[in-house]
């Protein structure tokens, strides 16, 4: 019948129990040693420092900032995109213009385009956009080629031998039959754009007075707050375990029960 | 007709004047060894390739693309939406092809699957089933939509030799049921006669109709002298057509 694919509850358990007991080796270390919490303070006390900063309502605008970015980033990255898919598939010298860009640019790292991205866009949102854009386009287009150009001919021919045609064979052969590969290709680009923007919000901090997570750790820094930065970098943990899991669970409903996966 | 490809810049006739007529409720069945053009020829009629020249007629209307009036079921496995159950399978054919509530759809695939001895198997996805099952999927859409004419490529060329045995007794059985008019191509000779009210012998490429032969009621049992007869009378024909002139 179905490949049994293992829930997150089977997963989480043992995960938790190894994550449990490297925190308390850390914790009993920082105490045995007497290290420098400036350095590095003990798992304790960065939870303290969770706590009061979510008590505080000092946290969450940080990270809506980094996810207004990132889920705008996206958005347009995904739209645009499917823009330069779709001309790659109706015209065959945008098709090599757009493997051709793909082929050179994919390989640099987004970050490497923040100093460009200042010159031409200033301090601000839009260098932010830029590079979130440089991060997604390239890995997303060639997913989403990819996946239309590997749409198996038979099932093409199923939907045209049922009157279907333009957008109606598109939605419903082309659009479902290529899932595996946008999936693949959202994934991707999250993962991209998540390393990308946190980067950028390090090296550029903040957009319009209100900073992202990336500033939030820059600033914790600056005021010697080790315990807030190590907040920092669990959250973005956290942050990453989560959509992990979101995708895991999307995978799991469509294409893993479909028999699809790649 | 004739239909002439264009491989690597290459024209190759792949079809050189076939001309055959299936009449209604009629089992036709296109017999040939692989290459002599019977698949491009079952294409054409589904309206997949454009004929270079002369016609394709249905009900004598000309054919000018693929349409639902000529249901097609393919050789590979993966001719199912793998994203939609049996049942949603063909009740999304019926759906696209006829623009019926959904209702009357539902309604009609669970008819159709039925009919091929599905019922309990409605509600799997495709990759759950075995080839044998996924074929009789297929056909129960093909049919689902009601065409005038099921046009079969090789259908059961990718099964094993016992289910390939238990699905053209299926089908015929499915025929006996819909009397619907067939298109059946094969290289299999046993298939030929076995499902066949006639078979078209093709030529070796550029496809030409040899002969036709009609194998009777009598041969409809494999085990039946009728059927051994037809099988070598067939056999002959394609020695001659395939052989060279050494026969």
């Amino acid at each position: 019948m179905m490949p049994r694919v293992p829930r997150l509850a089977v997963l989480v358990p043992r995960q938790l129990i190894i994550a449990l007991g490297l925190l308390a080796v850390w914790e009993v270390g920082c105490r045995l040693a007497k290290v420098n919490p400036l350095l590095l303070p003990p798992p304790s006390a960065v939870f303290i420092s969770f706590g009061q900063l979510l008590q505080a309502g000092d946290l969450l605008p940080y990270v809506w900032t980094t996810f207004a970015l990132l889920g705008g980033g996206m958005l347009a990255g995904l739209v645009l995109s499917l823009i330069l898919t779709t001309l790659a598939i109706i015209s065959r010298p945008a098709r090599e213009l757009l493997l051709t860009l793909t082929a050179m640019l994919n390989p640099l790292p987004a970050i490497a385009l923040l100093p460009l991205a200042l010159l031409w866009f200033g301090l601000g949102w839009k260098s932010l956009l830029f590079v979130l854009l440089h991060s997604i386009v390239w890995s997303m287009s060639l997913n989403l080629y990819t996946g239309f150009a590997a749409v198996p001919e038979t099932l093409i021919r199923v939907g045209r031998n049922l009157g279907l045609a333009g957008w109606r064979l598109v939605m419903g052969i082309y659009f479902p039959a290529a899932l595996p590969y946008f999936v693949a290709g959202i994934k991707l680009a999250w993962a991209y754009s998540w390393r990308t923007i946190i980067a950028a919000e390090l090296v550029f901090g903040a957009t319009g007075g209100h900073g992202g997570l990336g500033w939030f750790i820059y600033k914790q820094r600056y005021a010697m707050e080790t315990a807030a930065v190590f907040v920092g970098l669990v959250l973005i943990i956290l942050i990453g375990l989560v959509v992990d899991a979101g995708f895991r669970e999307v995978e799991r409903r469509t294409i893993r029960r479909w028999g699809m996966s790649l | 007709m004739t239909v002439v490809y264009s491989v690597e810049g290459r024209r190759h006739t792949a079809i050189e004047e076939a001309s055959f007529h299936a009449g209604d409720g009629e089992k036709l069945v296109l017999l040939g060894p692989s290459g002599c053009g019977k698949s491009t020829l079952l294409k054409t009629v589904a309206g997949f390739i454009p004929p270079d020249q002369g016609t394709v007629l249905v009900d004598g209307r000309p054919v000018k693309g693929p349409g639902p009036d000529r249901m097609v079921v393919f050789q590979e496995f993966d001719q199912l939406l793998p994203w939609k159950t049996v049942h949603d399978n063909v009740a999304f054919a019926v759906r696209a092809a006829r623009k019926v509530p959904a209702r009357e759809a539902a309604e009609q695939a669970r008819r159709y699957l039925d009919l091929v001895g599905l019922t309990r198997f409605g509600g799997f996805y495709p990759h759950a089933l075995s080839g044998g099952m996924k074929q009789r999927a297929a056909i129960a859409r093909a049919l689902a939509v009601e065409p005038e004419i099921l046009l079969m490529d090789e259908p059961f060329g990718s099964l094993d030799a016992q289910t390939r045995t238990l699905m053209q007794g299926e089908l015929l059985s499915i025929w006996a049921r819909t009397r619907k008019t067939i298109l059946f191509v094969t290289h299999s000779i046993d298939e030929a006669v076995l499902l066949g009210d006639r078979i078209v012998i093709l030529t070796e490429g550029p496809g030409r109709v040899k002969t036709v032969v009609s194998p009777g009621e009598e041969a409809r049992s494999p085990s039946s002298a009728r059927f051994v007869e037809v099988c070598r009378e067939v056999r002959s024909h394609l020695q001659v057509a395939f052989g060279g002139g050494a026969g």
